[in-house]
């Protein structure tokens, strides 16, 4: 088990947080507890499997707000000729952001209601404000730490949504991605999913696996996910307690 | 020109909508349980299909009832 002081949260949310990743073989007791008595917000995330760990957080007054779902998907294994995939290629394009002054026209291209479904926003204690700036100012500080790359969605050469992401010798790991509000809901979402694969495409540069993670409460995308058959890796159950 | 009915059956079949729902030119597309982004994009491809010529983005979003799209239809359709 880990107990990770989540100190960067603090100027953002508020409060003390802290987030508890249970492993594998762990089983959670009372002590356990004590160890985050004097934080003010905990996430517990807890594997797959570990059902006796879920009905001891429920009985602590802990509430279960997502789950969260890795998954991931090999270049290999893409359907580009799929009548969706090829329906958007030729007006998709990709751009790389490394100037400061692009990036920081994709962060006011960040709003409140861009991220909708994650555990800040959707936490009446916290709300859409605060999940916005949590994330920006995640970005920010993966952009000037160099912890992440930044790419740019392009439909019909309009910037619509970005990607923030790493690739790890050919595994690309999809950071946080999305559409901005103003292209919601019309359709485009698929490129949140398919962006890498049809980046590489393009630029005729494969990957081996594009590996992600979303929660179950962003409907849209995992509708997307599952039409493009990705495969399920992990699952994880969390938990949430204010004091 | 597709005759309504037609196209009533295709757009079913595209967004996946139960087939035991009542539909009319009036119906608004985005009421319907089904409608996702998924479904936007599924019909939008059915659109440029259907007609032979793009319909996009800028498209679906001046369109509200299936009648909107039907009348897209009409005036745009390949012969």
């Amino acid at each position: 088990m880990k107990i990770i002081d989540c100190y960067w949260e603090r100027d953002i949310l508020g409060c003390r947080v802290a987030e508890v990743i249970i492993e594998t073989s762990d089983v959670l007791s009372e002590k356990d507890l004590n160890q985050i008595e004097d934080y003010d917000y905990v996430v517990v995330k807890v594997p797959m499997h570990q059902v006796d760990n879920n009905y001891f957080l429920s009985k602590k007054g802990f509430a279960l707000v997502e789950v969260q779902c890795k998954l991931s998907k090999t270049y290999k294994s893409f359907d580009f000729d799929d009548k969706l995939i090829k329906y958007l290629y030729s007006d998709v394009s990709f751009s790389e952001i490394v100037d400061r002054n692009d990036f920081n026209t994709l962060l006011e291209s960040i709003t409140p209601n861009m991220f909708s479904t994650d555990r800040i926003t959707l936490d009446p204690v916290f709300g859409k404000e605060k999940g916005c700036l949590r994330y920006k100012h995640w970005m920010k500080d993966a952009y000037e730490n160099d912890q992440a790359n930044f790419m740019s969605i392009l439909y019909k050469n309009e910037p619509v949504g970005f990607s923030m992401y790493k690739n790890n010798d050919g595994v690309i790991d999809g950071i946080l991605g999305g559409i901005f509000v103003k292209y919601q809901s019309y359709g485009i979402g698929m490129l949140t999913p398919t962006r890498h694969f049809l980046n590489a495409k393009k630029s005729n540069t494969p990957f081996k696996k594009l590996s992600t993670s979303i929660s179950s409460n962003n409907e849209p995308v995992w509708r997307f996910y599952n039409y493009l058959n990705f495969k399920i890796d992990q699952l994880y159950y969390v938990f949430i307690k204010h004091k | 020109m597709i005759s309504k009915e037609i196209f009533f059956q295709q757009f079913v079949e595209a967004a996946e909508i139960d087939t035991e729902i009542e539909l009319a030119l009036d119906s608004n597309f985005r009421d319907f349980d089904e409608w996702s982004s998924l479904a936007g994009l599924c019909v939008m491809q059915m659109m440029t299909e259907l007609t032979g010529k793009p319909f996009t983005v800028s498209d679906i979003k001046n369109c509200n009832t299936l009648g909107d799209l039907y009348k897209y239809i009409e005036a745009n359709e390949n012969h």
